[in-house]
């Protein structure tokens, strides 16, 4: 009698899974993890990331802020590589610190700003609500959520909401605190970025060196993800946006006396600019 | 004591309105203020407020719109229903008007009412007759002993006509038609048409009418949230059915509560896309009333809720595919759909892109509803795979102004200060010269040469100076526009 009842109970959350909303849920997917791209990373975190789960990414100093995003958008440009919807909820102070989201900056990273929906919200509580009424959705592939500060509001039990709902829709949740410096409990896994000097090789033609691709220093500060013992860095992760992703480099020694003179425009930048006017004025 | 309401007309005060007390004493309309005093020395006068009349009529036909949404101001004193097709929701026409006469006059209201088959009509009985309801088809007779006020034809016109004779409308409805109209025009006609019931003119309603009702009168008024959250979903349903009979989807609903006492409360929603589902419908509202700042309050009860789609479009039937994409699409209309009900529209914002050079209008924040069309169209592919990216991740809104230490005439920045923290530049690239839109014929905006530089600490600026140096200005401005990640 019982074996008949295991028997049905499977039948009946195999079927269970087809049927809803006639998508065919293989349970492996769920549980994938996103590779970030760089080897040591992905193994300290057991794989690489998670869905359905809260990561918190957090400015060393309050001038990482920049680097800080980058990262963030990097992260979500890894999440949305089968679902490429995603939500970035803003209060509204943040903009004026750390500026506002530029589209063909979000171009240039490798993200597609067509897939972005960007909710402004004026208060703490309005914007809780619009991250909680998004990870709600299913068809998202994250939610970049970016409060300003330290707000109060943001305490334990908010982030359990928010942390349940992603779970239950499997949509990632990416909090990037901007101007703040207290953790967010129950996080999965928490990262400390700051800026790191590009590396010199990837910049633009020329013989001279110049800027190369977004990088930035990587410290692991909690990481749920895998057991302890694992290293936390801090790692140089380089984004390459066209293959969006992670990539390991070294960290190059910024020196000073390098700096650059460059005051003939670059063919490339000259002819960019001639064709633009040509097709604006055609 | 009697009361009158004067106004100025011509430079001389008029009685416009008089109270019952001051008919009786023999006062008139039109009768000069100064006629009245001297009749009767203790008279109250109260001013005539246009706006005041015209601000309760307003308030009035609102509360009338618990029996039809089609409703016109007549000047400032009377209305207009429309009533086809919805008498039978207050059990008749006789019932009907009852209901208004007593609940205008619990408000304190003196009213004349009248039903018929034209607007007109109704509006000669009302005015010169009493409170009746003329039969179909016995317009002629009714109308026949009123005078030649009731139609509305200039004073001119109607005096014309006294001095041959006619006084009644029965007069003119007596007369050959050709000599009328040639005498005092076709207009004349045409309303002895419309108040004997031959035609039927149009009512211009204060507000447009939807296509689709559906509403609910309750016998005993409801006011606990779960029972208007049920009767929110009847409607839904019942609106779903008849948009579904003609195929086409709400984008725009409106939901209307009308209380006892007469006050009315709207709520509108809208959606990106065509939406029929009740449940959908339901949650919307759900948001706004979650949301309003001044909450429903029902009072002793609304005792009808109507819910109408002031927006359609064609919506076919969707049939769901195996694999799941069409339902990708609308759970994401219905996230941007519950975020706007709850924040706003203007506050779910999708980004576009536009032709232009300059670096702050390349990128153009529309409204996520609005904006269905946007998701094709490409943005400027501005690198290479292995080139860098050339524009920042983040703009600064406005272009925040910094202390620059640079060779002139055009290079690149050496040491910078912004927000009182001083950088010290390692790398730069640029110049990226970026002019004026000259066809655009902006004179007083100047060249800008864009830079990319990169501080001892790895942080990644986008500067730009303002004005060509000798050409432009003198004194080129230095500004910080973007950060990169």
């Amino acid at each position: 009698m019982s074996v008949q009842r295991v028997i049905f109970e499977d039948l009946k959350h195999s079927i269970d899974r087809i049927g809803r909303k006639g998508h065919i849920i293989l349970p492996a997917k769920q549980h994938a993890r996103i590779s970030t791209g760089h080897a040591i990373v992905d193994s300290a975190l057991g794989g690489g990331l998670m869905r359905g789960a809260l990561h918190d990414i957090l400015p060393v100093n309050p001038q990482d802020g920049a680097a800080a995003s980058g990262f963030a958008l990097g992260l979500v440009a890894l999440f949305s590589c089968q679902k490429t919807n995603w939500v970035w909820v803003r209060q509204g102070m943040a903009g004026k610190e750390t500026g506002e989201p530029y589209g063909p900056g979000l171009a240039a990273f490798g993200l597609d700003p067509n897939r972005l929906i960007l909710v402004m919200t004026g208060d703490i509580r309005e914007a809780l609500r619009a991250t909680e009424e998004s990870v709600r959705c299913s068809a998202l592939s994250s939610v970049l959520f970016e409060p300003w500060g330290d707000p109060k509001a943001l305490d334990l039990t908010a982030t359990r909401r928010l942390i349940l709902a992603a779970e239950a829709s499997n949509v990632a949740l990416i909090t990037l605190r901007s101007g703040g410096h207290v953790a967010l409990g129950s996080a999965r896994t928490r990262w400390a970025i700051s800026a790191a000097s590009s590396n010199p090789e990837q910049g633009a033609t020329g013989t001279n060196a110049g800027i190369g691709n977004p990088i930035f220093k990587v410290a692991l500060t909690l990481n749920r993800q895998a057991g302890a013992g694992e290293p936390d860095g801090p790692w140089i992760m380089e984004w390459n946006h066209a293959k969006r992703i992670f990539k390991p480099a070294a960290l190059s020694v910024a020196r000073p006396t390098e700096a650059i003179n460059r005051s003939v425009t670059s063919p490339r930048t000259a002819s960019k600019s001639l064709s633009g006017a040509l097709r604006n004025a055609g | 004591m009697p009361l009158v309401v004067v106004g100025k007309i011509k430079g001389t005060n008029v009685i416009e309105a008089l109270d019952a007390v001051a008919n009786r004493a023999g006062l008139s309309l039109g009768m000069t203020l100064a006629t009245a005093r001297a009749l009767h020395p203790t008279l109250l006068v109260a001013e005539s407020d246009t706006e005041a009349d015209r601000a309760m009529l307003e308030h009035i036909a609102d509360w009338c719109e618990r029996y039809t949404p089609c409703i016109g101001l007549l000047q400032n004193n009377g209305l207009v229903l429309d009533i086809t097709g919805a008498s039978h929701l207050v059990g008749g026409e006789v019932a009907l008007l009852a209901d208004i006469k007593t609940r205008l006059a619990a408000q304190g209201f003196t009213t004349c009412a009248a039903i018929a088959g034209t607007a007109e009509a109704a509006r000669a009985i009302a005015s010169f007759g009493d409170s009746r309801i003329i039969e179909p088809g016995m317009e002629p007779q009714r109308v026949a002993q009123l005078p030649l006020a009731a139609l509305s034809i200039s004073e001119n016109l109607i005096l014309s006509l006294s001095r041959l004779g006619m006084k009644r409308i029965e007069d003119v409805a007596r007369q050959p038609r050709a000599p009328l109209a040639a005498r005092f025009g076709r207009d004349l006609l045409i309303q002895l048409d419309r108040v004997q019931g031959h035609i039927i003119g149009p009512i211009s309603p204060r507000r447009p009418v939807p296509t689709y009702i559906a509403e609910r009168n309750f016998a005993e008024p409801i006011g606990h949230d779960d029972d208007i959250h049920r009767s929110i979903l009847t409607l839904a349903a019942d609106l779903a059915r008849l948009l579904e009979k003609h195929g086409e989807g709400g984008r725009c609903y409106e939901l209307t509560f009308f209380r006892t006492d007469g006050a009315v409360r709207r709520l509108t929603v809208e959606t990106a896309r065509p939406l029929r589902d009740p449940k959908g419908v339901m949650r919307l509202f759900q948001e706004k009333l979650d949301t309003l700042s001044d909450p429903l309050d029902p009072g002793f009860g609304f005792d009808v809720i109507r819910l109408s789609a002031t927006k359609t479009e064609r919506q076919d039937i969707a049939e769901p595919g195996f694999d799941g994409r069409d339902g990708i699409e609308e759970e994401l209309s219905a996230l941007i759909d519950r975020l706007c009900a709850r924040f706003g529209a203007n506050r779910v914002m999708r980004l576009m892109p536009r032709n232009t050079h300059i670096p702050e209008r390349a990128m153009q924040r529309i409204p996520a509803q609005h904006g269905n069309a946007a998701l094709t169209i490409d943005w400027d592919e501005v690198l290479a795979p292995e080139e860098p990216p050339t524009r920042p991740i983040r703009l600064i809104e406005p272009p925040e102004p910094i202390d620059v230490i640079a060779e002139i005439p055009d290079s690149a920045p050496i040491r910078f200060r912004w927000r009182r923290v001083f950088h010290a530049v390692v790398k730069a690239e640029g110049p990226e010269r970026i002019a004026p839109e000259w066809w655009r014929g902006e004179q007083d905006m100047m060249t800008r040469d864009y830079f990319r530089l990169e501080d001892e600490e790895g942080r990644r600026f986008w500067v730009y100076r303002e004005g060509l140096f000798g050409r432009e200005t003198t004194m080129p401005k230095w500004f910080m526009h973007g950060l990169f990640g």
